[in-house]
């Protein structure tokens, strides 16, 4: 009787260990370059947001809710965006440092990076050899802000996982939740190398009508998320 | 775990197995150093002496300084930052060229080698593009003093003549060479051991009379549950993808009789013949250029003959009334197998799965009468076979 038992599960294991191993991994959303393994530090230095990189999902809500003109909701909200992320490097990293816009700077054009396993994520970086400079400052370190979505009911993964592209809500289905995804790099300017990129994301309950301060809850998460995976303190970051 | 040890082994090993592929040599081919400014560098006719040395195969190689990259801006900036980069750990991704010049550069340079020398402290790096590679082909770090130490590692070996544009095309379209050189048909000759385990049946049961064993609808009612069995099959893949085969099955049990109620034998056993045939579906992958991995399904067919022997003791009196019941079934079988095949030519399976003989529903009685239970008519079992096959693969 126990040979017999040994046998089947011997036999199950035989058949479920390879499945096991076929089983996908979670991948991750960020990446830091293995070629440095102590943290970033240095001066610092961010850059605005790229109109063309800066999706609203779901306009409508936004338009009704906040009381915005149709045309002026996406200007509006993006220099909402740029005054955020200026206070939070101000403020929160004690960044006094200004760069324009990937755009303005003439960095490359849009390329497409693998983060981990199928996610890859769409970024713009300076040329190989591009120092770039704040006013008369070089600073050591960039911290380049790419595509930033804010929606409703969106996962960061799904947004950049390419097995997972063509996943839709269903139709009629109520949105529950108000998404940011900020694909972000840490740019070494010394070396012009990445030091780190991924994808930073934050999740609020969604309640209507919107308000502006829901969105600054929601900034203040995203901006947690970003200065965690990014690992820039106001210490390290003078 | 000692019985899924080989299985986890044989995964594990797969990702072991992918290896750097080697630096293609070329013969006559031409060798530019870049210019970096880095006095370790060595000279272009150093360098062909050392290669000359190192590898008579590389025949006449020309060195040169790369002096139209020297004034090309976009590449200069390129080469000083991949100086600025190198470092132990640097994932060879991060370090291809980005800008669609330096891109272009590389992809001209296709049948070249471009070498870049750096020497920092104790540290000294040799990177080597080649093929139209975005980045760096090899990256060699070392603690040599002299920068042509490691030119000896790096261009040993066969070199072939520089590929036509032509025969380039041609060995792109070209499957690799374990598959173009076999032809899609390959015949097996198996032979193989294994268990076979009765599933159902009476183990308590015993045959009362000789002559009266009919009412037994499992053959386990009057055989011993588990036989060792020999098998041989000879069968035909196609594409090592679908594959039939026939097959001939031996095995031996023991009856399970009163000896109260039969007295005078010695010894009762059955042999049990087993033939049929056996397709299955599988896929082939590569695990190394010989070793091959086949998973398949298995649905076999079969008829089932026993044989009895009986040992009488000398001077008891044979029954003559009737004659034991001997039953041929058909039946049918479901597995799952795996070959491990090295070379194309042999190969080691293993394969278990359930098989069954049943009576066809066409034998039942027309009237609606009473249905008469026939001997082994609904007999399952499990099996577990271990064999070793002769592949006929052709080779073209």
């Amino acid at each position: 009787m126990r040979s017999r038992r040994g046998l089947l599960a011997g036999l199950a294991l035989a058949l479920l260990v390879p499945l096991a191993g076929c089983a996908e991994k979670q991948a991750a959303l960020w990446r830091a370059n293995p070629a440095f393994a102590d943290l970033p530090t240095g001066s610092l230095a961010v850059t605005k947001l790229v109109p063309e990189e800066f999706v609203l999902v779901g306009r409508d809500v936004f338009v009704e809710d906040l009381k915005i003109y149709s045309e002026d909701v996406h200007p509006v909200l993006l220099a909402r965006s740029d005054s955020i992320f200026d206070a939070w490097a101000r403020d929160a990293l004690g960044s006094e440092l200004r760069l324009g816009n990937p755009d303005s700077l003439g960095f490359a054009p849009r390329e497409n990076h693998q983060v981990d396993g199928t996610v890859f994520v769409p970024v713009r970086w300076p040329w190989q050899g591009d120092l770039q400079r704040a006013g008369d400052a070089e600073p050591d370190l960039v911290l380049i802000l790419g595509e930033l979505t804010v929606g409703f009911d969106l996962r960061a993964r799904s947004l950049y996982d390419y097995t997972l592209a063509n996943s839709y809500s269903e139709p009629g289905e109520k949105p529950a939740a108000l998404d940011a995804a900020l694909v972000w790099t840490l740019w070494d300017n010394r070396l012009q190398q990445y030091r780190a990129y991924g994808i930073a994301q934050a999740e609020r309950p969604l309640v209507r009508p919107l308000t502006l301060q829901a969105l600054d809850e929601l900034y203040a998460q995203l901006l947690i998320d970003l200065q965690r995976r990014t690992r820039l303190y106001r210490e390290v970051a003078r | 775990m000692r019985r899924i040890l080989p299985f986890l082994l044989l995964f594990a090993a797969v990702p072991l197995l992918a290896k750097e592929a080697p630096l293609t040599l070329y013969r006559d081919a031409r060798f530019e150093i870049v210019p970096n400014g880095d006095p370790w560098a060595p000279a272009p006719d150093s360098l062909c002496a050392e290669l000359r040395t190192v590898n008579p195969e590389l025949g006449r190689p020309r060195c040169a300084v790369a002096g139209s990259l020297e004034r090309n801006d976009a590449f200069r900036k390129y080469a000083a930052w991949l100086t600025a980069n190198l470092r132990g750990n640097a994932a060879s991704e991060d370090l291809e060229a980005r800008h669609p010049e330096v891109r272009k550069i590389l992809e001209d340079r296709r049948d070249d080698y471009l070498l870049l020398f750096k020497r920092s402290g104790n540290e000294s790096w040799v990177v080597v593009f080649h093929d139209g590679k975005r980045g760096p082909s090899r990256l060699v770090r070392s603690n040599d003093k002299g920068s042509l130490d490691r030119i000896a590692d790096l261009f040993s070996g066969p070199a072939v003549p520089i590929p036509t544009e032509k025969e380039r095309e041609e060995a792109m379209k070209e499957p690799i060479a374990f598959y173009r050189d076999q032809t899609p048909v390959d015949f097996a000759l198996t032979v193989g051991a294994g268990g076979i385990w009765g599933v159902g049946g009476h183990r308590g049961a015993r045959i009362d009379h000789y002559t009266h064993n009919t009412d037994s609808a499992s053959a386990w009612d009057w055989l011993h549950h588990a036989s060792p069995a020999l098998y041989v099959e000879y069968g035909v893949t196609y594409a090592r993808f679908v594959g039939i085969g026939a097959f001939l099955e031996w095995s031996r049990f023991g009856m399970k009789y009163d000896e109260a109620t039969n007295p005078g034998i010695e010894e009762w056993t059955v042999d049990r013949f087993e033939f049929g045939v056996r397709t299955h579906l599988g896929y082939t992958w590569l695990l190394t250029e010989k070793l091959e991995i086949n998973p398949y399904l298995l649905l076999g067919f079969h008829f089932t003959a026993y044989n009895d022997h009986v040992e009488w003791e000398s001077g008891a009196k044979r029954p003559m009334d009737g004659v034991f019941e001997l039953v041929a079934v058909k039946g049918g079988s479901v597995g799952a197998g795996c070959a491990l095949m090295h070379g194309g030519k042999w190969a080691l399976r293993v394969e278990t799965g359930l098989s069954n003989r049943s009576r066809k529903s066409r034998d039942n009685p027309v009237d609606g009468g009473a249905l008469q239970d026939r001997p082994a008519e609904s007999t399952f079992e499990l099996f577990l076979r271990g064999g070793l096959s002769w592949n006929m693969r052709k080779w073209r």
